[in-house]
């Protein structure tokens, strides 16, 4: 059963009436700031790249801690203050702090970043799963493609039950999948120290810097900035809380000792433990795992782990489909840049249609992305497109948030980041330094050809982060606006 | 001696009910997975040929010494990569994923994920493995080490030089 919001030709109801009238109907569903933490923590880390930072040994400190505090301390920080002090999420900061168009530009380079994340995210839980049972199934089509499907479809079922749903399963799935077995691994490595063995990667302060070789240095720190990606997303949440002003601000700092935590340690702990040379033999984040386990004599442990991640990895998903949806309906409902069909909600008050459009194109894409090679050998294209469209989000979130502060100080805000304006600069250069990396052609780049990769990032950005939204502005219709049931959705959560 | 429990709230009852029936479930099919996966993986191991596999693992270990890899150990390669080289062997589309997946990724684990530096050394490791379990791979995986666009803005050294390097 879907409902809509008003639209008939009587005078639409209040805000406050709404708002009201929903809560009389409906008990809140609130979820604590440590759940709202484990979400934001779940659409950003995981285990997944352990492997691949290890190779760097304590260096991967380094390669964290630098993005850490030039693009996740200023998202995060900033993403806190504005979330303490409007509901929303980046819709509602960019269209306050710069215009509505803008807004909807923002939460859409959000949301239309996500449809060509699950596809890769959902093959690696393909591939995760065909490596315990059988590994050859990685390459078949077919079974990547169910997958892909059977998965995405069961988390927009999932996602449609609402946020509570939603937030337990996805802070289930960071402790199962992520939180227990990084456990295990830092406990794995600190035993193999413990016994006396030499850490396999050098621990000393002279290995604490990568080697310095030239723009190749540069490529791989900056595109380590988008390690953090996300932390911003769950915002839209931040109705669901008690007391969202104190709280939120809480959740994101508890987040951000999480994701350092789960990024830095376990790859530091494998470190230890499988010498770099090894680590770069091993195909794939399970079999480095598996390597891993097999130093211990606790190879049983590598299915177990398996599934821990594939846990991980759909707890992470269904964060990604609750949130930028979420944000993109307030702004459908608010200034009618969607038709109505997409404004609807389901008896939980999900967008369920929005959810159902997205799923079309992802499995659209999904089955691309399973039954034709190229489309899969070329996939690492569009995540950079994506990656590309995203930053655009980021450049528009600190834009917005320095304006706020210098046109609504007073406004009550529950945090207050300090320096708000260096974090922000800061933020922005970081956020423009990763879009302009993303412009150089990396090795699976088989043309080689610098401008024609430029033009195709270029293209797609431009295609995907400017023209689509461009055609939803220029093509919206004022009858499509339903404020009232906006707000309802926004002050309800739920 | 009787004892009451507070009736839900009205209103409440239904989706909570709804909620821990799909936690249930969810939880009811993890552990459903998890006993196929180990089930699974204990059987993929049993099917190998311990002889081929310690065979071929001392193959590849004295390969990796002759280019100055510092190797896992035969023990290691045997119960990782079995007789059949496991994922490496099992189509080199696979391997080009793989690469991207772990050998030239940048370090996120969500939506930021995107390629990163190449570690070239990787590749030659690469080769060895496929050359040691599946030879008939060889010309595809060299193919696509061609395709790549090596220079000095997408690949990196690493690791530092092993001791036989530097001699």
């Amino acid at each position: 059963m879907t409902t809509s919001g008003t639209g008939t030709g009587t005078a639409p109801p209040t805000r406050e009436q709404v708002r009201k009238a929903m809560t009389a109907r409906t008990p809140r569903n609130y979820i604590t700031w440590i759940t709202l933490a484990f979400m934001i923590t779940s659409s950003v880390a995981s285990l997944r790249a352990a492997p691949t930072m290890a190779v760097y040994g304590l260096a991967a400190v380094f390669l964290y801690i630098v993005p850490a505090l030039v693009f996740l301390l200023p998202t995060s920080l900033v993403s806190a203050e504005l979330a303490s002090g409007w509901s929303g999420g980046v819709y509602r900061w960019v269209a306050e702090g710069l215009s509505k168009p803008l807004g909807f530009l923002a939460v859409w380079c959000q949301f239309a970043m996500t449809i060509f994340y699950y596809p890769s995210l959902l093959g690696y839980v393909a591939s995760t799963f065909a490596y315990v049972i059988n590994p050859a199934l990685a390459s078949n089509g077919v079974y990547v493609a169910i997958v892909i499907v059977v998965i995405y479809w069961s988390g927009v079922w999932v996602s449609s039950q609402g946020t509570k749903t939603v937030a337990g399963l996805s802070s289930a799935g960071l402790i199962i999948g992520t939180l227990i077995p990084a456990a295990i691994l830092v406990v794995l490595g600190i035993v193999f120290l413990g016994q006396g063995n030499q850490s396999a990667a050098p621990m000393d302060a002279s290995h604490l810097l990568p080697q310095w070789t030239g723009i190749a240095s540069l490529v791989l720190i900056v595109n380590n900035f988008l390690s953090y990606a996300g932390m911003e997303m769950n915002s839209v949440h931040v109705n669901t809380l008690r007391n969202p002003g104190k709280e939120f601000p809480r959740a994101m700092f508890l987040a951000i000792g999480l994701v350092l935590v789960i990024f830095i340690l376990p790859a530091v702990a494998i470190s230890w433990v499988i010498p770099a040379d090894q680590l770069s033999l091993t195909a794939g984040v399970m079999q480095a795992f598996d390597a891993f386990f097999a130093n211990f004599g606790v190879s049983w442990l590598t299915p177990i782990l398996g599934l821990m991640l594939i846990a991980a990895s759909i707890g992470g998903m269904l964060t990604w489909l609750a949130g930028p949806s979420k944000g993109l309906l307030t702004v459908a409902r608010e200034e009618g840049y969607m038709p109505p069909f997409l404004q609807q909600l389901n008896k939980h008050g999900v967008q369920q249609n929005i959810l159902v459009a997205q799923g079309v194109f992802t499995t659209l894409i999904a089955l691309l992305y399973a039954f034709i090679p190229d489309v899969s050998s070329a996939y690492w294209i569009l995540s950079v497109i994506t990656t590309q469209v995203y930053l655009i989000m980021y450049l528009l979130l600190f834009v917005a948030a320095m304006r706020l502060r210098r046109t609504a100080p007073d406004h009550p805000r529950g945090y207050r980041a300090p320096a708000l304006n260096v974090l922000c600069v800061v933020g922005f250069l970081a956020s423009v330094a990763a879009m302009i990396i993303g412009f150089v052609p990396p090795a699976q780049f088989s043309s080689g050809s610098v401008w024609t990769y430029i033009l195709i990032v270029g293209g797609g950005l431009g295609i995907i982060g400017l023209l689509i939204p461009w055609l939803f502005l220029r093509l919206r219709k004022p009858s499509w606006r339903q404020p009232a049931a906006s707000a309802a959705t926004t002050d309800e959560g739920e | 001696m009787t004892t009451t429990t507070p009736s839900p709230e009205p209103g409440t009852e239904r989706p909570d009910r709804r909620r821990w029936i799909t936690y249930t479930a969810a939880a009811v099919l993890l552990l459903v997975l998890g006993a196929i996966m180990m089930i699974q993986f204990a059987g993929h191991q049993d099917r190998q040929d311990q002889r081929e596999a310690e065979q071929k693992a001392a193959t590849l270990h004295a390969a990796f010494a002759d280019i100055g890899i510092t190797a896992f150990t035969e023990e290691t390669i045997a119960r990782v990569l079995g007789s059949d080289g496991g994922g490496f062997c099992t189509d080199p589309a696979a391997l080009v994923d793989a690469t991207a997946d772990l050998g030239s990724a940048n370090g996120a684990a969500g939506p930021g994920l995107r390629p990163s530096v190449l570690d070239e050394r990787r590749l030659e490791g690469d080769r060895l493995v496929i050359e040691t379990y599946c030879p008939d791979q060889l010309d595809e995986f060299d193919a696509y080490v061609d395709s790549l666009n090596l220079d000095d803005t997408t690949t990196q050294p690493t690791t530092e030089p092993t001791t036989e390097e530097a001699s």
